[in-house]
């Protein structure tokens, strides 16, 4: 199946970042993983996503040791990215449901 | 693309971004570069080509920079270059008020006690305190010692010159605008040493001849337009 791009990288960064703080290497690698490398993503694109986020307040970063030996800069879910992450996940689900119920009422994918 | 390369590719869109901003970004990148290439090697490729496919699966340099420079704030960059230059101007402004604070000190110090850390008088000289004063445009030249020597008929002439204004600068160059009357009237200028900065100068006219039982010695400063003569009186009684 072709690569799909990204249109909610922040939603998916704010759902890995509740779960555990991570730099933004473990970020792109998780991410592939867990959508069992399902996005295109350009690597690099994911750092203004961060930036924004930390600009926003939704993020914090913070330097420490990586399991790799090296300093790398962890990002850290603050609870106004909790919030926002509420927020935006109950809006997916609505975007969802809406896409869901228009696709289940096509007689042609009957 | 070296690494390298791709990191100045980024911050050169970064428009807005401070050094340390940038700096930042770079360490990020490059440290997200490093461990995407070890994971490559780790899985078989040669670390050249794991370098390479590192940098490639980045995307644009330019995309990323220019996306990371507008989440930054013009606002922030023109207030860190403001305070930069207002704390440069805050150290400039307060050397400056040192040496002015330092030039009032030696302006008040020639006023009141001039002869503070000089020597005593040379040998077989004996010292006149005196107080002379006079101005020649906006300096003051005051003679405060006359140290005089009977036996080679000689004196010694101690001054200093500082502006009417504490906060002013004292001339400099005084030794060349001094001359001393010598027992045969002529005006002569007159070897000897000075020390001093912008608060005050300080100066010694030596080997000046004089009589014995001579009961004055004449000076004139020529200066800023002005002449000032001095009379100084010479009390021989307190070299003897």
């Amino acid at each position: 199946m072709k690569k799909k791009t990204i249109d909610h990288t922040e939603l998916l960064v704010l759902t890995l970042l509740a779960g555990e703080d991570m730099y933004g290497y473990q970020i792109i690698t998780e991410l592939a993983r867990r959508s069992d490398h399902t996005f295109d993503m350009k690597e690099g694109t994911l750092y203004p996503v961060l930036h924004g986020l930390w600009k926003d307040g939704q993020v914090e970063a913070y330097e420490a040791e990586a399991p790799t030996g090296r300093k790398r800069k962890y990002y850290h879910l603050t609870k106004k990215g909790r919030e926002a992450l509420k927020a935006e996940t109950e809006e997916w689900k609505s975007y969802v449901h809406g896409v869901n119920a228009v696709l289940s009422a096509c007689p042609a994918l009957g | 693309m070296e690494r390298e390369e791709f990191c100045r590719r980024v911050i050169w869109q970064m428009k807005r971004a401070t050094l340390r901003e940038q700096d930042w970004v770079k360490a990020e990148l490059m440290g997200h570069l490093e461990d995407h290439a070890d994971a490559l090697e780790q899985a078989g490729y040669d670390p050249e080509e794991a370098r390479s496919r590192a940098v490639a699966a980045m995307g644009e340099p330019e995309e990323i920079g220019r996306a990371l420079n507008a989440q930054l704030s013009v606002f922030w960059l023109l207030l860190s270059r403001i305070s930069t230059v207002c704390i440069m101007l805050l150290c400039l402004g307060l050397v400056g008020s040192l040496s002015a604070g330092y030039r009032v000190f030696q302006n008040v110090q020639a006023r009141f006690d001039p002869g503070s850390g000089f020597h005593g008088p040379g040998e077989g000289y004996v010292r006149q305190e005196v107080d002379v004063r006079g101005a020649a445009g906006s300096d003051i030249l005051r003679v405060y010692w006359v140290d005089l020597s009977e036996e080679e008929a000689l004196a010694e002439v101690h001054f200093c010159i500082y502006d009417k204004n504490p906060f002013g600068r004292a001339a400099n160059g005084t030794e060349n605008s001094i001359r001393a009357q010598a027992p045969d009237g002529t005006w002569n200028r007159y070897g000897g040493g000075g020390q001093g900065s912008d608060g005050a100068w300080y100066w010694r006219l030596s080997d000046i001849p004089v009589e014995p039982g001579q009961t004055s010695l004449a000076l004139r400063y020529d200066r800023s337009g002005g002449h000032m003569p001095q009379t100084i009186p010479l009390e021989w009684e307190a070299a003897e």
